[in-house]
């Protein structure tokens, strides 16, 4: 049994002196339309922007179907945006060709959720963690030697608490936990600055869940690691995040410091995200704050995008868009009628 | 059944699977029991051999390679060994099941309604018109907005949550008196599952059902449950009403499973207390506690079995300490 370490705010250094002021990413009025069979169209991130600075922990947060996993995947260049722009390390991405790109892919990786799935199950774990060694080249333009691939690969077991031997064996034979712990060894293989994780623990039992969000925030202090953490889980979100992002049907609602949103949340929809986890307290059921499903992203609304939901919705609210605004704390929030 | 016998005895249940000419166990000698309007959980994480149990109960495991030895009385009724016919009557009437995935538990065939239709029609003998009615008012109990657009409507033309809803209504549509929910919330999101467990939290009172939750999720259990099983490698670590559980852990597993959910609010743990380890695969478990591995407190007496004992007949743990033996660290500052 561990004795856990606290500190009030934030578990982890706030991170100033970093020698590049520049953000690691950012992002500003990304849409991302998806065409339907029938010719209608479905937002499924409508104008957002954000900015993840080194260091950071950006965890995005939101329930299915809001949005987070596209976002994720276009500011990867895993697929293209409607229209915005992406900017990472600096440079433009959006619509940089793939053959230009391919040597800033090295410095983004991402990790998934289906820790099975990601994995070929006809190679060896030692194979498929030397893909990436092979396919990039290093620094000076010139091929990894086959030594210096062997060398790396020990490291990265060692990285993510796997024994050497893992290496020779194949992905079924391994625990959910520990092909997770695969997946995160070959997104840092090339040594990355951001990893894009998109429902990297929902798929594992709480006890290995604590262990591989543990390794999370391992890696980052000891390789510097900037994150953009996508889950539904607040509590996980919480537990790892420097700052958090809330969607909801495909736009921002909220952001900000992490203790700032989820401890004292502006957000009628971030409050009542907050109110509907479960706890592991007897006693503390609370009737449900929020009534109906999530509305189809199909049908655009007028309004705020949570007004049919939203328990002090006021009729300003149905007809007019809020945007996000900063409030004195510091935070985000796209409200009319945030909670002071 | 107001008289105040359990409605489910189970007692030394076992299911094992015959593989390679052995029988390897996956559940070993579990009890437990249901009262009238009494919600309990059976929590564990994945291969623990809950889910199995749920099966046996609605003889639903495949005899011809899984053993079921024990027994399981469900009003008064023995049903290990009951005839698949005996059983058919019982399922969807007097013991119903509501599944993780609604969209695989309905057919995508016929319209919602008429699979609820169809279940009132057969156990009870309705006409279809009749029939439609109840359902209808089933749907409108559940929180279903518009039941009759709802009964018209194909599974996946449904949100998850409605479709949960509708599976709920359809478990009900006979009014059983157990209803046994197998992680009925798992695949919901967080606002829409606050409301399921709201819905399964008023059956007791709006239908006088008992129900046994199965799940993965310690705060699903705190929230709806009075009683709780917790189940680890096959067997029961720990079983007690839900307060004293909660509060006063008795067994190490069930301690350590608590203190590795990153907390909500309050201060947050620089590192998460994880278990290290996994538990181990139902052909490998050892003779004492299974848990003994990965457990902080083991000693050498762990390597013999351990019998459920507590304090008192309600609160039990499979742990050779005595709970005064077990003092958990609580999370501190340094």
């Amino acid at each position: 049994m561990f004795y856990p370490r606290t500190s009030l705010f934030s578990p982890f250094p706030v991170m100033t002196d970093m020698a590049s002021p520049l953000p690691v990413l950012s992002a500003s009025n990304l849409i991302k339309t998806y065409k339907l069979a029938d010719g209608r169209e479905v937002r499924a991130v409508d104008d957002v922007s954000l900015t993840v600075q080194a260091g950071d922990v950006l965890g995005l947060v939101g329930e299915s179907g809001c949005g987070k996993s596209t976002l994720g995947r276009c500011l990867l260049k895993l697929m293209d945006v409607s229209s915005g722009q992406i900017v990472f390390e600096g440079r433009d991405i959006t619509h940089m060709r793939e053959a230009t790109l391919r040597p800033l892919r090295q410095r983004m990786q991402m990790v998934f959720q289906d820790s099975y799935a990601s994995l070929n199950p006809r190679r060896r774990v030692g194979a498929l963690l030397a893909e990436p060694l092979k396919v990039h080249r290093q620094a000076d333009g010139q091929r990894r030697s086959s030594i210096a691939i062997t060398h790396r690969l020990e490291e990265l077991m060692d990285l993510v608490a796997l024994s050497r031997d893992a290496l020779e064996r194949y992905p079924h034979e391994f625990s959910g936990g520990q092909r997770q712990r695969i997946n995160i060894a070959r997104a840092l293989a090339l040594s990355p600055r951001l990893i894009v994780a998109d429902e990297p623990v929902s798929a594992l039992d709480v006890s290995v869940q604590a262990q591989i969000v543990n390794l999370f925030a391992d890696l980052r202090e000891q390789l510097g690691l900037t994150y953009l953490f996508i889950a539904h889980d607040l509590a996980v979100v919480r537990q790892i995040s420097t700052r958090v992002a809330v969607m909801y049907l495909g736009g921002i609602v909220e952001t900000g410091q992490t203790d700032v949103v989820l401890c004292q949340p502006a957000h009628p929809y971030t409050r009542a995200l907050m109110q509907a986890v479960p706890r592991p307290i007897v006693g503390g059921a609370k009737p449900p704050s929020l009534k109906g499903d999530i509305p189809s992203p199909m049908k655009r609304q007028a309004g705020c995008r949570f007004h049919t939901r939203c328990p002090v919705a006021q009729p300003y609210c149905a007809a007019n868009v809020p945007v996000l605004q900063r409030l004195d704390d510091g935070r985000d929030v796209a409200c009319h009628f945030p909670v002071a | 059944m107001e008289d105040g016998s359990p409605v489910l005895e189970v007692r030394e249940l076992s299911v094992g699977v015959r593989s390679g000419g052995r029988l390897v166990p996956l559940v070993e000698r579990i009890s437990f029991t249901v009262h009238a309007r009494e919600i309990v959980g059976l929590v564990g994480e994945s291969g623990c051999g809950k889910s199995i149990t749920a099966m046996a109960l609605m003889g639903l495991l495949d005899s011809s390679v899984m053993h079921v030895e024990g027994s399981i009385r469900f009003r008064g009724q023995e049903l290990v060994g009951l005839s698949p016919r005996h059983f058919r009557k019982l399922r969807g009437r007097a013991l119903a099941m509501v599944f993780q995935d609604p969209m695989t538990a309905f057919t995508p065939v016929y319209t919602v309604g008429w699979q609820i239709d169809e279940q009132i029609i057969v156990h009870e003998g309705l006409s279809r018109r009749q029939a439609r009615q109840r359902t209808l008012g089933l749907l409108a109990d559940m929180g279903v907005p518009d039941p009759q657009r709802t009964a018209d409507s194909y599974p996946h033309q449904l949100s998850g949550g409605l479709r949960q809803r509708a599976m709920i209504a359809m478990a009900l549509s006979c009014r059983p008196q157990l209803l046994i929910a197998d992680e009925p919330t798992t695949a919901l999101d967080v606002t829409v599952q606050a409301q399921i467990l709201d819905l399964l939290r008023n059956l007791r009172r709006d239908y006088g059902s008992s129900v046994l939750m199965i799940t993965h999720d310690m705060g699903v259990v705190a929230e709806t449950c009075d009683a709780v099983a917790v189940f680890y490698a096959g067997r029961v670590a720990e079983i007690g009403p839900s307060q004293e559980m909660f509060s006063r852990p008795a067994h190490p597993y069930t301690a350590a499973l608590l203190a590795s959910i990153p907390p909500l609010i309050g201060p947050r743990p620089h590192r998460l207390p994880a278990i290290a380890g996994a538990p181990p695969p139902p052909a490998q478990r050892p003779v004492g506690c299974a848990f003994a591995s990965r457990c902080s407190f083991a000693r050498d007496t762990c390597a013999k079995p351990v019998a459920l004992h507590g304090m008192n007949p309600e609160h039990q743990a499979a742990c050779v300490l005595s709970p005064d033996q077990l003092v958990f660290p609580v999370p501190c500052d340094d």
